[in-house]
């Protein structure tokens, strides 16, 4: 039995599933003590033994699966019943919207969310989940990869900050709202500390973790090799470096003149000047929501629901073909997705009943006054969509802010939001209606 | 005990560290003001901003993985010939042959460490709010250092030259062949006429400067090499100098006002 403990069979399940058991139990005994050490000083908040009593349960939880382990060689696995219904119901529309409603909870819910309550269940729940679906040998293959290792660390990463940040801004919030000055503000945080040795030990530690974690890294896992670049044989599919893989995912949605050029080149320019739009001073220098509500939620939809998402669907969830596949999926049954170029304005002439002119008809190219005649809704809606908006939208909700900031800030940042808007929008619009193009004007190269 | 001091008291010794030993205020400010690295640092900071939670070191964090990446490259250009008929038979090597080749995985991971944690870097001064006046400008200095990771991060991508690293700068670069007005696939490019003939051509768009080549072949082997062992390092390590500095003359790390 130590033998096996010590080297557990990798068959079913990866061997390191076992260790990774073993630290969640301790780590959440060991949380279970301090917490309950300090519900034991804290004798006005009797309910919080709940918290001490949750990370208890998951370390038995933890400890009760290694113990079947131990006699049976099982741990907890999904049916295939529940494996297939996930992979059946998982497109890029359902795990958009699933996402972006997770963040929006997170972001509405956050008071509740990061108290000491939840805390146990936050961070075991979504391990646990991971745990159990990593027996599956697809998933398992699937996130083992080395450089997909990387990705799986930023979004733990990104999901571990986003959630200490919050937990730090709800309780500023909180100081605010009473009239006193955020914790980074408090007199006693105020005072000079020398740099050394207060700050220069915390960098040398913290140089030390990272060499230590970074050299774990590479001395466990190898960097890939594949055989030598051959230029006669395209590898199916092609992928980008992972960090520009969201704006190959893009490709689904936009020509390659917006999503690798025109996108990414806006929002970059958006995000250089995004200092300059709201030039007010103060609110600076603490962790806050309230502060600034609709900024920060723009700037964390942008960062985690769009270019982390879309990273993460590009790199775990297309395969061959750039066809989409469920977690679950063998890749190596290649799937083929037609799409036709189905254009508003065909849709529209459709509903309408009258038989516009169709693109690619005539040999010669066509004048400007036909294409405009046959683009005519799409052109109308991205009109009304970046001028009619946001002037109708400044005699409602964003009255205060183009007051605030003058004509010209006003309109930089509403087409900046609308522009960034623009790719979830286009998504479900592909996803959910099947209208690939607003504007198709393949003639000129110019659709949108 | 006594030799620590002659040691100490040497000439040699005292030509090198000028600050006597930081024992106590004054020689604790002195060791800050006259070393070179640490020079970088004011000689004394608010509490809240050496506390973990406000920064967790992700600027820092990003500077040092630099380092790392600077050393570990440098190793690696000792073993690494940029042709077509030898980049794939150093990494072999590199792996198989050369002691302590890990450099190649702390390089490679270093990299990937590096793009997240720069990512990260700017969620924290975003959610902190440090990027608002008077520290506007040095934000927009910080996304173009983050530009220079990506594009550091991209250029490294195809040095292995195995199937993995070519494909994915086909794929990248592709896009840039589409770039309106500049691409020869770009919408547009047909307009940018010089005597009647085309200006933009597979031969001479904006793709064709990237790779110098109308495909990713040895000519862009050693662009992107020279791109990501000299130009972008010294450009990145420009900005970095440009960054701290503007951190300083800002009035140091954010904090309320």
């Amino acid at each position: 039995m130590l033998y096996r403990l010590l080297f557990p069979s990798p068959q079913p399940a990866p061997a390191i599933l076992v260790w990774i058991y073993a630290i969640l139990a301790v780590i959440n005994a060991v949380a279970a003590v301090r917490t309950g050490i300090r519900w034991r000083r804290d004798a006005a908040r009797p309910r919080l033994f709940l918290v001490p009593a949750a990370f208890g349960l998951y370390s038995l939880v933890a400890a009760v699966v290694l113990g079947r382990w131990l006699f049976t060689g099982e741990l907890p696995s999904i049916p295939k019943v529940a494996r297939d219904f996930i992979d059946s119901s998982l497109n890029p529309a359902t795990v958009c919207l699933i996402w972006w409603g997770l963040l929006f909870v997170l972001l509405v819910f956050r008071r509740p969310l990061v108290s000491r309550m939840a805390r146990p269940h936050v961070f075991n729940l979504p391990a646990i989940a991971f745990l159990v679906a990593l027996t599956d040998n697809t998933f398992a293959s699937l996130v083992s990869q080395p450089d997909h290792f990387a990705i799986l660390l930023m979004v733990a990463a990104t999901l571990f900050y986003l959630y200490a940040a919050l937990s730090l801004a709800v309780r500023n919030d909180q100081h605010i709202a009473c009239g006193q000055p955020p914790v980074e503000g408090q007199h006693r945080e105020r005072e000079k500390v020398l740099v050394w040795p207060d700050l220069v030990y915390i960098e040398l530690l913290a140089m030390i973790i990272v060499t230590t974690l970074l050299l774990t890294w590479s001395l466990s896992m190898s960097a890939p090799l594949e055989q030598p670049a051959n230029p006669l044989h395209t590898p199916n599919p092609a992928k980008a470096p992972w960090y520009f893989v969201g704006l190959q995912e893009l490709l689904v949605y936009f020509d390659p003149w917006l999503a690798g050029v025109v996108i990414p080149s806006i929002l970059t320019f958006g995000l250089m000047i995004l200092p300059y739009l709201d030039h007010c001073p103060g609110g600076s220098g603490y962790y806050s929501f309230a502060t600034r509500p609709r900024t920060t939620a723009a700037f964390l939809f942008g960062f985690l629901g769009l270019w982390l998402l879309l990273i993460v669907i590009g790199v775990f969830f297309r395969g061959p073909n750039w066809a989409f596949y469920g977690p679950f999926e063998p890749r190596e049954l290649p799937k083929v997705e037609v799409t036709a170029p189905r254009p508003l304005s065909s849709c529209v002439s459709g509903l309408i009943g009258v038989s516009s002119p169709r693109p690619g008809d005539a040999a010669v190219p066509p004048s400007a006054f036909q294409v405009l005649s046959r683009e005519w809704p799409g052109l109308g809606l991205l009109l009304a969509y970046f001028v009619i908006l946001p002037l109708a939208l400044q005699r409602g909700p964003t009255h205060a802010f183009r007051r605030r900031v003058g004509t010209v800030r006003y309109y930089l940042a509403m087409f900046l939001f609308l522009f960034m808007l623009m790719i979830p929008l286009k998504i479900l619009l592909r996803e959910i209606f099947y209208v690939n193009y607003l504007v198709y004007i393949p003639e000129w190269g110019w659709s949108i | 005990m006594r030799l620590r001091q002659r040691i100490r008291r040497s000439q040699l010794y005292r030509s090198i560290i000028r600050h006597p030993a930081p024992k106590d205020r004054r020689t604790r400010t002195a060791v800050v003001l006259t070393n070179l690295v640490l020079h970088l640092h004011p000689v004394a900071i608010s509490r809240h901003a050496v506390r973990i939670g406000y920064t967790w070191c992700l600027g820092g964090i990003a500077f040092f993985l630099m380092l790392v990446e600077t050393v570990t490259g440098v190793l690696l250009m000792l073993y690494y010939r940029p042709t077509a008929t030898h980049a794939y038979r150093d990494m072999l090597e590199l792996r198989d042959v050369v002691a302590f080749g890990m450099f190649r995985e702390i390089h490679r991971w270093g990299a990937h460490a590096m793009v997240i944690i720069v990512m990260l870097h700017m969620l924290r001064v975003f959610l902190t709010g440090s990027y608002r006046p008077p520290r506007e400008f040095n934000w927009v200095v910080g996304v173009l250092l983050l530009l220079l990771t990506f594009f550091l991060a991209f250029t490294g991508y195809l040095l292995p030259w195995d199937q993995l690293s070519m494909w994915a700068v086909t794929v990248g670069t592709n896009m840039a062949g589409a770039t309106p007005f500049l691409g020869h696939e770009g919408p547009g490019s047909t307009w940018l006429t010089a005597g009647g003939k085309p200006l933009i051509t597979p031969h001479s768009d904006i793709r064709f400067l990237l790779l110098g080549s109308t495909q990713v072949t040895e000519t862009t082997l050693n662009r992107f090499y020279v791109l990501h062992c000299i130009a972008l390092p010294l450009a990145a390590f420009a900005f970095c100098a440009l960054h701290f500095w503007r951190v300083r003359k800002d009035g140091g790390i954010s904090g309320p006002l």
